[in-house]
């Protein structure tokens, strides 16, 4: 049905694959996660290539890309930090072009599904895990263990401590989804208002003008938040390399 | 005579081309502010984001609580004791994260001072503002 706002999250099997069990079709899903990888590595490739002293516009638009994350990153983690620097760009570039891509009609988004967030988001946790356990062995256990603490209600805060460790996969990923998901519901919620209303007449066309407008303003915001959104993921990307570098404050 | 007049020429030359790198540099630097301007988030934009943040840290905080508390109850069979406990301390950890956050809009040299002999946390958690703040300050800083 047209007017059936979660179709648009529907996956279908473009080329059905099945090997001892496992379904590894492929997927739109996938056709959109290759083409968001194709598009901004050839879009980076391509603007980079001339290596003008002068940017041109492409080449400037890429430059901006690469200062930003840079910037972001060494703010949070410091010049150690920029050894991740190609993942919370790979992570930042991936999630903003999958984001603008949902923005096309017709397009499907990538983030939209929670699998696809939680696996960036686990990837971000286990890089920091494991960064942090072979940097420092068991001191980066010291992150759980804030100095100062009375030794009686030590228990309690590092029970708070890991709990809040434990939160950050999944706040990590949820928010993404979140708001990609609730951002194309709602857009699609009240386009779908304009052509109900429209059917019923001249009142209903003067009143579609309503959800119109409402759908103009959420189509900005919609721009904004994929934005955001992947701002917002590479940052905490950035803030959680820092803690796995640096546990224990600085 | 035509000697004199090359070098003069020269010095003309010389002086002409120090003047329009000159120029170039100054509307290069023009460019380039006006340019990095655009494209940075403005301060609004990071608070939003900042919101988004709290908002499911808060939320997943609990729920992650809920669902430790869950899992230990399943496992020792003391239900609904380990549910209680770790919804608590959920709830605690999602304050805690919250107002970690929070502080860096207040003032972190304010709570410095307030921290050192207010409560037990404090001391980690200036560290750990001094972290947020670094990160979260960038956008407004380069405004």
């Amino acid at each position: 049905m047209a007017n059936d706002p979660i179709h648009q999250f529907h996956i279908s099997k473009l080329v059905p694959l099945d090997i001892n069990g496992v379904d590894l079709s492929f997927t739109n899903s996938s056709l959109f996660m290759v083409a968001t990888v194709a598009v901004s590595s050839a879009f980076l490739i391509a603007t980079t290539s001339g290596r003008g002293m002068v940017p041109g516009r492409l080449q400037s638009v890429s430059e901006i890309c690469y200062e930003f994350t840079a910037n972001m990153l060494r703010d949070a983690a410091g010049s150690e930090g920029m050894r991740f620097f190609p993942l919370v760009f790979s992570l930042f570039v991936f999630i903003l072009v999958a984001n603008l891509f949902g923005m096309f009609p017709y397009f499907f988004t990538v983030t939209s599904h929670i699998i696809v967030t939680a696996a960036l988001a686990m990837l971000v946790f286990a890089t920091v895990l494991i960064v942090g356990l072979l940097r420092h062995g068991f001191g980066f256990f010291k992150l759980f263990v804030p100095s100062g603490v009375p030794g009686f209600l030590m228990p309690l805060v590092i029970a708070i401590e890991v709990i809040s460790f434990l939160t950050r996969p999944i706040s990590h990923s949820v928010r993404l989804f979140a708001n990609m998901l609730a951002g194309h519901i709602t857009l699609k919620v009240f386009a779908g208002f304009i052509v109900s209303l429209s059917a019923m007449g001249a009142v209903g066309i003067a009143g579609s003008i309503l959800p119109l407008v409402m759908t103009i303003a959420l189509t900005a915001l919609e721009f904004l938040v994929s934005f955001l959104q992947a701002y917002v993921f590479a940052m905490l990307t950035c803030m959680y390399i820092n803690d796995a570098l640096h546990p224990g404050g600085h | 005579m035509p000697q004199r007049n090359g070098t003069h020429r020269n010095e003309a030359g010389d002086k002409k081309l120090a003047e329009r790198l000159k120029s170039l540099d100054e509307r290069l630097r023009d460019e380039q502010k006006t340019r990095v301007e655009e494209d940075r988030p403005r301060p609004d934009n990071a608070g939003f984001a900042q919101a988004m943040r709290l908002s499911t840290e808060f939320i997943v905080s609990i729920l992650v609580g809920a669902f430790i508390g869950w899992l230990i109850d399943r496992v020792a069979g003391i239900a609904p004791w380990g549910m209680i406990f770790f919804l608590l301390l959920g709830f605690a950890a999602g304050v805690m994260s919250v107002m970690r956050s929070a502080g860096v809009i207040a003032d972190p040299r304010a709570q410095w001072n307030e921290g050192s002999d207010n409560s037990a946390i404090a001391p980690h958690k200036n560290s750990m503002d001094n972290a947020d703040n670094s990160a979260k300050n960038m956008p407004s800083k380069r405004q």
